[in-house]
Order: structure tokens, then C-alpha cells, then sequence
């Protein structure tokens, strides 16, 4: 047994392995399990029915004996009839013994030696029974049975006792076992060879595969082709889909790439002209307005940079998808503290609404972060500008049935309904602010979106934007 | 003092005391002039070996094995099949390998793989020619059985067969008569009326048949009846048309044999193609190779269509060596035969 388990062992533990062989080797470990219990059944089998066929013999043979015993001149006659050992000629090589007992257990004919105990049971005069001893050096079977003779002369059981060797026995027996063990091991072959030729042909579809991706470029856009198989097909579709996923996501990253590269570019180019202008100037000294433009210029810059790698951060976490739990409020607290203390130059009032109960999600905290000081300062850069107002950002918390919301409003002038779906894409600017880089909402998106929640907007009831973040339940977020 | 009589020594050697091996011990119950060929052939074949040949009739041979005063022997030869299948039975002989089998078409003559046949010798009628010079000749066990009813004086007093009661062979022979004949009890109370001659032995039978003092044998070995009609124009041999018995002559290798591999060969030479050549031709035996017929058969009545029985060498036998069956069967034997 031990060694099985090493083998055991040894298979698992290599770190590289042969499917196909440790399939055929299981396979092959079990079969002979199988065989081996099997053989001690069959031989189990062989022995019973050798033992039974050849005690029918021994069986009628006594049961002619016994016919001619009987009772005549008050005495007991013995007449054994030539037929009784013309049946036992049925197992030609074998030897015969026999004894015959008188009423009083005394010994009438045959061999006075025999090994076997005369018993005076009453059962034994209806069934006869069968022991195995060894006499004269040889394996012999005896069967013991009894007849009642009731003549008023001689009253009482005789009993015979009739031996043969057992050469015939154990050669139908050795028969019965090898014809069974060489039908089993066939059997357990072929059932091997089909296995084997299974193994195979299930295995194939794993070759064609890889034959089918090596041949083709990974950014072929092509479909895997269409299988008649069944069971491949899910596979096929899978890598199909997988595939598909990966191109457009390259797609998409190829549109930023362009897109981003546009936008620094355009800064920078800005910038430069500033610069130049500023260079080219009569004036020896260069005029503050002038540089207030570079400096607006450059931060835009600045901003749209941060942003853009924010961004690209954000898209790269959410890929690798490592989540934890978080406690919504712990992360609020966070965020607005530093935006408080960001904005302390500025008369902005901001308001938190905290939640009844604890709110708990499961997220990326850097992106949450990113994406909530993202909608924070866009709340900031949108919000209300005049002096006679004093703008407000309200940050809220709600635990809903269905999900958990994080509210962001302004009493800015807020978006027009219809630009509303535009202002989440990507370097899309709406309403009078220039200085935005276009990203803040589609960074907050992307992050909603790998939260597997949503970004909303709206109008606040503070007159300005309302973005809403939704994040599903812990639960929920598992299930999805 | 009859045993001492009837035991003669036999050295077929000029140096009888040569190493123990090479000693080959047979006790037989075979005429030694019905067998020297074969033994000097033997000895021919294996230079090394002595045969020391001790004569034995049948019952006594089987006694002097159940009950040893001799040193064991290696090979026990008997045409008393009954009492070879008894002694190997009773765990005898030993098994022995590599016997050649004379013919596919005779398991019956050899059992499991210790005891084997080696000649085929028909239970013949032996009649004097000149008594039945005018007279025809009973060819069946039932024309026998007519005539001796028809002609009780002709035959009364000169008919002569085995006595059952002394003679092994004779028993079997007798015995197996039962068996196979259902009319058997008929025959023996006709010879019983008839008063039959009752012998131990052919010889004496065949001597006293050449003479004329019997007219009619009943169940005499063939071989030995060959072998004599062939030197003697007085007497003739009918194999008995109806049924004839055969007797097998059989041989063992004894279970502490000293010699058992000489004895195992001598036994494979005897069923070999050279050994049933030498019977057929050079000695009283007959070969139990049908095919090779026998010299001492000239009109080739062993290969005539005659029904054969030849008496299987198989624990059957066993059954008439019980003592209760012998003493029944004697006790009916006596009284159909009695004197």
C-alpha cells in the first residue's frame, strides 16, 4: 500500500506531467486493483464449482453403494454394484476409498483406516456431508452418508464412507480459474487499449487547438474556427470572446494613447507659444499677464498629466481586480479631509452627510480615492464662482435596499441635461470652465465601472451638478 | 513351502553384483520364458543395468507386497489387473513421466500415471483337434453353454478352466465374465454339471488339453494358448466371437523402488515401438499395438472383427476385491463349479 502512495505521491508532486500518461497509469493501477479482487472471486468460484460438480459424483456413486447394502439371512448384505465405480470413472486418474460401518459402528468392508470420524447424528442420515483429509499421502474427498436399515434382525444406521483424490477436482478447478483469469485479463486489456485509444481522442481537440493559435497572430481578428464538437465548442467560444475582450480593450487603449498624446501635445504647444510670444515681446520686461497665461497654461498641463496617469492607474487596477473591504465612511472621512485641506484658500463650505449605518463595500481604495477627489475637484473647478454665493459641495452617504450611493452636489450652474451623457466621456469639456482636462468625470466612471457600480448625474437640488456614485453589496458584488 | 516353490531366482548377468543402481528388481507374474527377450533386449539397450527377475504367480505376488519378506522391488509386472489397479490404489507405486502411449485409442490401458499396460491378451477357448475332429466347435460363449447341455457327455469331465478361487487372474477373469455377459450364472452351472477340470494355471491346463485328458478350455490366456498351438498340432485356439475379454498386462514402478529411473525406463521400453516389436515377434506376449498382430497368431484372429473387451485398468476393478463381493462371488463360483 505504501508504495502505491509514494508512486502516488511521486505523480503528483513533479510539477510537470503527462496527462495522458497519468490517466493510463491510474487507469492501469485501478484495473489491476480490480483484477486482483476479482481473482480472488473467481477463485473462489472455481473452487465451488469443482467441489460441487465432483461431489455429485462422490454423491450418487455412495448413493449406488448404499443400494446394495441391505438386510438377508439377518445379517447385513453387501453387494456393491459395479456401477458405483463406474460413475467415479467420470475423474479417471483418481483414487477410491471407501469403509463400510455396521449399525454398531463396526466395520464391515472396505479400508479400516480411513481418516474420517463416524458421527451418530441424526442429521446425517438425510444429508450426507463432505471433508477434506489427507490419507496415504494424497489430498482426499470423503463424503459420509447414512442408511437406516429396520429389519427386526438388524436395526440401525449403516454408514459408508467413500473417498476420492482430488487430481480431477483441482484440474477442473485450475481450468475454471485460468479461463476465467485470461478472459478477465482481456477484457482488462481491451478495456486499457480503448482507454487508451479515448485518451487520445479526447486529448485531440487540446493539439488542434494549439495547432489552430500558433498558426494564427494574436491580433488576428479573426474567430477560432467553428467545431462540430460539442464539448470544444464552449472552449472555442471562450477563447473567441477572450480574444475579442483583449482587442478592444487594446482598441481602447490605442484611442487614449491617441487621444492623451493629442491633448499633451496641444498643452504643450500652448504653453510653448506663451512662452514665445513672451520671448519674442519688445518689452524687456515680460508683463505679468503674460506669465499668469503660462502659468494657467502650465497647470492645466500639470492637471491634465496627473489626471491622465490617475486615469491610466485606475484602468490598470481595475484589471487586476484586487479587492478588499472597505468601510465607505473611513474612506469619505479621508478624501474630504484632504480636500478640506486643499481648498483652505478658498471659501469653500463643504458639508458630509454621513449614513445611518456602516457602509462597507468591497473595492480598491487607491481608486476610490482618486475617483472621489477626481468628482471632488470637478465639483470645486464647476461650482459657484460668484462672491455674493458661497459655494457648496455636499458629500452624502446613503445605504440603500439595493445599493450604496455616494453623493456628490455643487450650487454651481451645473450641466444641461442633454450634455449630461457626453460629459462622462473622455476630454470632453462642458460649459464654460476651460481649465478642466475633460477627465475627472471619465476617471470617476472608470472607477464606478470596475466597482462594478455606476456614475450618475444629475440635478442637485442645490441648483448645481449632482454625480451619484452606486456600489452594489458586498454580496452582490461577489454573486456578479 | 508352495511360495518357496514356485519363486525361481534369475540372474541374467555374469556379474550379478555390480553397483546397487544398476540393479534393476522385477517381480512379475509372467512366465520368465514368455518375457526373457524383452529383458535380455533391455539389457542390451542399457549395458549397466542387471535384471534380477523373480517369478511370481499373481495372488502371491500381490501378498508378498502387502506383506514383505523379500527386499522391495523396483518394477511389479501382473496380468491380474485388478490387483495391480489394488496395489496402486493403496498408494504402491509411484508416478512416473515420459512413458511413450502405445496408441491414442487406449486410455484404458494405463491408469493416472503410475500404472501402464503394455500387451493386449484375448481370454480364449482352447479345444483338442482330434476330440473335434467331427464335432463342430463352439465359437461363442452361448454355443458353448448349448453344447455342454446337448452333449453333457462328451464334455463331462474334460473341460477345464481357471480356478477363480486360487488363481488372481483367474478371479478377474471370472469376475469379469459376470461382468460383461449377462449369462455368465448359466455357463458356470453347466461346467458345473459338466464337472470342469479347475487349474491354477494355463500351463497346466494347456499340458493336460495337448494330451487329450481334457477336450475343451474355457477361458484360458491367449497368449500362453497361442504360443503353445503354434509348437503343438493337438490343440487349437477359438477367440470367442460373441465377446472376448483381454487382460492387459500391466506395470508399475514400486513406491521405494532403489532403481526407480531404470525402472521407469524399463517400463517406457516396454510401451516403446522396440519393446511391442520384440513381444509381437520374439515372445508368447502379445503387443498392445493391435497393428503389429503377433507370430503366434498365424490366422490373425486378433485383428478379426471380433468383439474385445479388454478390462480396463481403472478403480472399477476395486469393487470385486472387496471382501464381502469376493466372498459372495467365490461362494457362487464354488457352488455352481463345486465338487
Amino acid at each position: 500500500m505504501s508504495t502505491i502512495e509514494k508512486i502516488l505521491a511521486l505523480i503528483s508532486s513533479s510539477e510537470e506531467y503527462s496527462l495522458r500518461q497519468r490517466m493510463l497509469t491510474r487507469t492501469a493501477l485501478f484495473m489491476c486493483t480490480v483484477l486482483a479482487i476479482l481473482s480472488v472471486g473467481v477463485w473462489h468460484y472455481a473452487n465451488t464449482s469443482a467441489d460441487y460438480s465432483y461431489d455429485r459424483l462422490l454423491s450418487s456413486a455412495s448413493v449406488t453403494m448404499l443400494d446394495g447394502i441391505n438386510v438377508a439371512k439377518n445379517q447385513v448384505h453387501i453387494d456393491l454394484p459395479y456401477s458405483a465405480f463406474e460413475i467415479l470413472q467420470l475423474a479417471p486418474d483418481d483414487k477410491v476409498y471407501y469403509a463400510i460401518y455396521g449399525p454398531n459402528a463396526d466395520f464391515l468392508s472396505g479400508y479400516f483406516d480411513l481418516p474420517v470420524k463416524l458421527t451418530d447424528q441424526q442429521a446425517d442420515l438425510i444429508e450426507p456431508h463432505y471433508a477434506l483429509h489427507t490419507y496415504k499421502g494424497k489430498k482426499v474427498r470423503f463424503i459420509v452418508r447414512q442408511k437406516r436399515l429396520s429389519e427386526r434382525s438388524v436395526a440401525g444406521n449403516v454408514t459408508i464412507i467413500l473417498g476420492q483424490t482430488t487430481l480431477a477436482r483441482d484440474a477442473q478447478m485450475r481450468d475454471t480459474l485460468y479461463a476465467a483469469l485470461t478472459t478477465l485479463m482481456v477484457v482488462m486489456g481491451t478495456a486499457l487499449l480503448v482507454m487508451w485509444i479515448a485518451i487520445n481522442r479526447a486529448l485531440s481537440p487540446l493539439n488542434w487547438l494549439s495547432s489552430q493559435l500558433k498558426t494564427q497572430s494574436p491580433m488576428d481578428k479573426q474567430n477560432l474556427p467553428t467545431t462540430q464538437m460539442l464539448e470544444v465548442a464552449p472552449l472555442t467560444q471562450a477563447i473567441n470572446d477572450y480574444r475579442q475582450q483583449w482587442l478592444s480593450a487594446l482598441a481602447a487603449m490605442r484611442d487614449f494613447i491617441a487621444d492623451a498624446s493629442h491633448q499633451i501635445r496641444t498643452a504643450q504647444a500652448t504653453t510653448k507659444a506663451q512662452l514665445e510670444i513672451a520671448l519674442t515681446s519688445d518689452n524687456e520686461q515680460i508683463d505679468k499677464n503674460t506669465i499668469n497665461e503660462i502659468y494657467k497654461d502650465h497647470t492645466k498641463l500639470t492637471r491634465l498629466t496627473n489626471q491622465l496617469l490617475a486615469h491610466a492607474t485606475i484602468v490598470h487596477r481595475g484589471d487586476r481586480q484586487t479587492f478588499s473591504v472597505l468601510t465607505m465612511q473611513k474612506i469619505l472621512q479621508d478624501v474630504i479631509t484632504q480636500a478640506v485641506r486643499d481648498y483652505a484658500h478658498t471659501d469653500i463650505e463643504f458639508e458630509y452627510v454621513p449614513p445611518h449605518n456602516d457602509v462597507q463595500i468591497l473595492g480598491d481604495e487607491l481608486v476610490l480615492k482618486e475617483a472621489l477627489r477626481n468628482v471632488i475637484d470637478n465639483a470645486v473647478q464647476h461650482g459657484s464662482h460668484t462672491s455674493n454665493t458661497t459655494a457648496i459641495i455636499r458629500i452624502s452617504l446613503h445605504y440603500r435596499q439595493e445599493n450604496h450611493q455616494v453623493w456628490v452636489e455643487d450650487n454651481g450652474p451645473g450641466i444641461p441635461e442633454s450634455m449630461m451623457s457626453q460629459a462622462l466621456e473622455r476630454f470632453v469639456k462642458v460649459g464654460r470652465n476651460t481649465q478642466g482636462s475633460g477627465l475627472g468625470l471619465a476617471i470617476a466612471q472608470s472607477a464606478a465601472l470596475t466597482h462594478r457600480g455606476q456614475l450618475l448625474l444629475s440635478k442637485s437640488e442645490l441648483g448645481g451638478l449632482a454625480v451619484c456614485f452606486s456600489f452594489p453589496h458586498i454580496m452582490d458584488a461577489n454573486d456578479a | 513351502m508352495l511360495r518357496i516353490a514356485f519363486v525361481c531366482y534369475l540372474f541374467f548377468s555374469s556379474l550379478p553384483l555390480m553397483a546397487q543402481e544398476s540393479n534393476l528388481r522385477i517381480y512379475s507374474a509372467t512366465d520368465i520364458s514368455a518375457i526373457r527377450p524383452l529383458l535380455h533386449e533391455f539389457e542390451t539397450l542399457n549395458p549397466e543395468a542387471t535384471i534380477l527377475y523373480r517369478e511370481f504367480n499373481t495372488q502371491e505376488l500381490y501378498d508378498e507386497l502387502l506383506d514383505p519378506i523379500l527386499p522391495p522391488p523396483d518394477v511389479v509386472i501382473s496380468s491380474a489387473s485388478d490387483l495391480q489397479v489394488k496395489l496402486v490404489n493403496d498408494g504402491f507405486a509411484q508416478p512416473i513421466y515420459d512413458v511413450p502411449n502405445v496408441s491414442s485409442h487406449q486410455p484404458w490401458a494405463q491408469w493416472s500415471n503410475e500404472l501402464f499396460g503394455f500387451t493386449y491378451e484375448p481370454i480364449v477357448f482352447v479345444y483338442n483337434k482330434e476330440s473335434f475332429q467331427n464335432r463342430s466347435i463352439p465359437h461363442t460363449h452361448e454355443a458353448l453353454a448349448e453344447q455342454l447341455r446337448e452333449q453333457a457327455k462328451f464334455y463331462q469331465g474334460r473341460i477345464g478352466t481357471y480356478d477363480a478361487a486360487s488363481s488372481g487372474l483367474g478371479y478377474l477373469v471370472a469376475s469379469q465374465d459376470e461382468v460383461t455377459f449377462s449369462l455368465t450364472g448359466r455357463l458356470q452351472e453347466s461346467l458345473g454339471r459338466a464337472r470342469a477340470d479347475i487349474h491354477c494355471c494355463t500351463s497346466l491346463l494347456l499340458t493336460r488339453l495337448t494330451t487329450g485328458d481334457l477336450v475343451f478350455g474355457y477361458n484360458l490366456l491367449g497368449s500362453y494358448a497361442m504360443a503353445k498351438a503354434m509348437n503343438n498340432e493337438h490343440i487349437g485356439v477359438i477367440v470367442p466371437e460373441d465377446y472376448a475379454l483381454v487382460i492387459v498386462r500391466s506395470a508399475f514402478v514400486h513406491r521405494d523402488a532403489k532403481a526407480a529411473e531404470l525402472g521407469a525406463d524399463f517400463i517406457a521400453y516396454l510401451r516403446s515401438p522396440a519393446g511391442q516389436q520384440t513381444i509381437a515377434n520374439n515372445t508368447a506376449l502379445m503387443p498392445l499395438d493391435r497393428t503389429l498382430g503377433s507370430h503366434n497368431d498365424p490366422e490373425n484372429q486378433l485383428n478379426s472383427s471380433t468383439n474385445f473387451h479388454p478390462i480396463r485398468l481403472a478403480p472399477e476393478l476395486l469393487l470385486y476385491l472387496d471382501q464381502h463381493k469376493k466372498t459372495q462371488f467365490l461362494n457362487s463360483w464354488s457352488q455352481a463349479l463345486g465338487d
